[in-house]
């Protein structure tokens, strides 16, 4: 798992580090029941405070993307396979939203668009 | 877990006292102690340390009463002050086999390890050394007797930004033991952003606050003066004013301010809340 951590962004460091573990976490990059490094590894690591390394790890946790087991570690969470689909299908529904924006703009029927998308499943193949 | 419990702490001294209500330091973290020259850092350090006896009040540490800790617990307290040293013409050889007879715990390998990691040689005497290299032989004594606390009273002073780096590094992996903590105080408190996780705020041996940096970043804030008085119920929150002759700026804690929708503010630096609190 890559993270960086920009100490002078406009981004909350603790809202950046939240954000690259969920994705690492959301691509695959980690799998279930990963271990994560411990919050003070991290804090240590990264050069950043464990008040803010327990922060990130409490919300992850809160958010049902890791869980913790007391004096093991924490791990990624085994619910993630629907919270990643979640993400997909509102990729999907964002892409089509943009497409069905654009079709307009090209002066596509809505027939025009569906068979489009035959198309290019079948060279996609 | 708490390290440190202090209750109605007083010390007199002749100019000022340290006069502390309740305060509670929990264990697996450094604390960055600031405030002007004279405010009570070392005080307050040399207090925690055993050197200096308190007159009235109760401090308690790993949940044991200081004056009750036996010496084998008392060693568990590792210290570093600017005005306490080794005679001058003591060699660092003769330093360390002085720590290895007078510390329990001793750990000469780790000794080593940090010596030749600071390049410290061993046949130069301590009166030879500079202030950097002070700080940095008193710091690998102090790691290598296996304590639970470090107190340390400016010890990243005289040190180059890399030295500082190091040893900033060798504080992060010491608490990585959650059961450790370091209390580190220092002048240059730009040294102590991001890089603690609270800030312990003296002026006039009292404590103003104890925070984590955390919070400090989210909610101490700077805004023009004159627009803060505009919002309603900006009393609680003004911790501090400054003022040039083009401009009054506010130092605020959002979170006793009501009402600030609109207020254009920017996040304090951890030196800009001491300057702010501290000008009067």
């Amino acid at each position: 798992m890559k993270l960086r951590i920009h100490n002078h962004s406009d981004i909350p460091i603790y809202q950046q580090l939240y954000e690259q573990i969920k994705n690492s976490i959301l691509c695959g990059d980690l799998s279930e029941r990963d271990q994560l490094p411990t919050m003070r590894y991290l804090a240590k690591e990264l050069r950043i405070s464990v008040v803010t390394t327990k922060r990130v790890y409490d919300e992850l946790e809160k958010d049902g993307l890791i869980y913790s087991i007391q004096g093991k570690g924490s791990f990624v969470a085994a619910r993630n396979k629907e919270i990643v689909r979640e993400e997909y299908l509102r990729k999907v529904e964002s892409s089509l939203i943009e497409a069905l924006k654009y079709r307009i703009l090209a002066g596509l029927s809505i027939e025009e668009l569906k068979s489009m998308i035959d198309i290019l499943e079948v060279t996609d193949e | 877990m708490n390290s440190i419990r202090i209750k109605e702490l007083r010390k007199n001294y002749d100019k000022f006292s340290v006069d502390i209500d309740d305060l509670t330091i929990p264990s697996g973290c450094i604390v960055g102690i600031i405030g002007i020259n004279g405010s009570g850092k070392t005080s307050l350090l040399k207090i925690l340390s055993g050197i200096t006896k308190f007159d009235f009040g109760y401090v308690e540490l790993f949940g044991t009463k200081l004056d009750g800790l036996q010496i084998r617990e008392l060693q568990k307290i590792a210290s570093v002050f600017e005005d306490i040293n080794f005679p001058g013409n003591m060699t660092i050889r003769q330093v360390e086999k002085y720590c290895s007879m007078t510390f329990i715990e001793w750990d000469n390998d780790k000794f080593d390890l940090l010596l030749a990691e600071f390049r410290i040689e061993r046949n130069i005497k301590i009166i030879s050394l500079s202030k950097g290299m002070r700080s940095k032989l008193l710091l690998s004594i102090a790691l290598s007797h296996n304590p639970n606390l470090l107190l340390l009273d400016e010890t990243l002073s005289g040190l180059d930004p890399i030295a500082k780096d190091v040893v900033l590094k060798k504080l992060s992996a010491f608490i990585e033991n959650e059961n450790n903590t370091v209390i580190i105080s220092s002048n240059n408190v730009n040294d102590f952003q991001n890089k603690v996780d609270y800030i312990l705020l003296i002026s006039q041996g009292k404590v103003r606050f104890f925070e984590s940096c955390e919070r400090l970043l989210e909610n101490f804030m700077i805004c023009d003066y004159d627009e803060l008085i505009s919002v309603c119920g900006y009393k609680n929150s003004l911790q501090g004013v400054r003022s040039n002759a083009f401009s009054k700026e506010a130092l605020v804690d959002v979170n006793k301010l009501e009402g600030y929708k609109n207020l254009s503010m920017r996040p304090a630096t951890i030196e800009e809340i001491l300057i702010f609190m501290e000008e009067q």
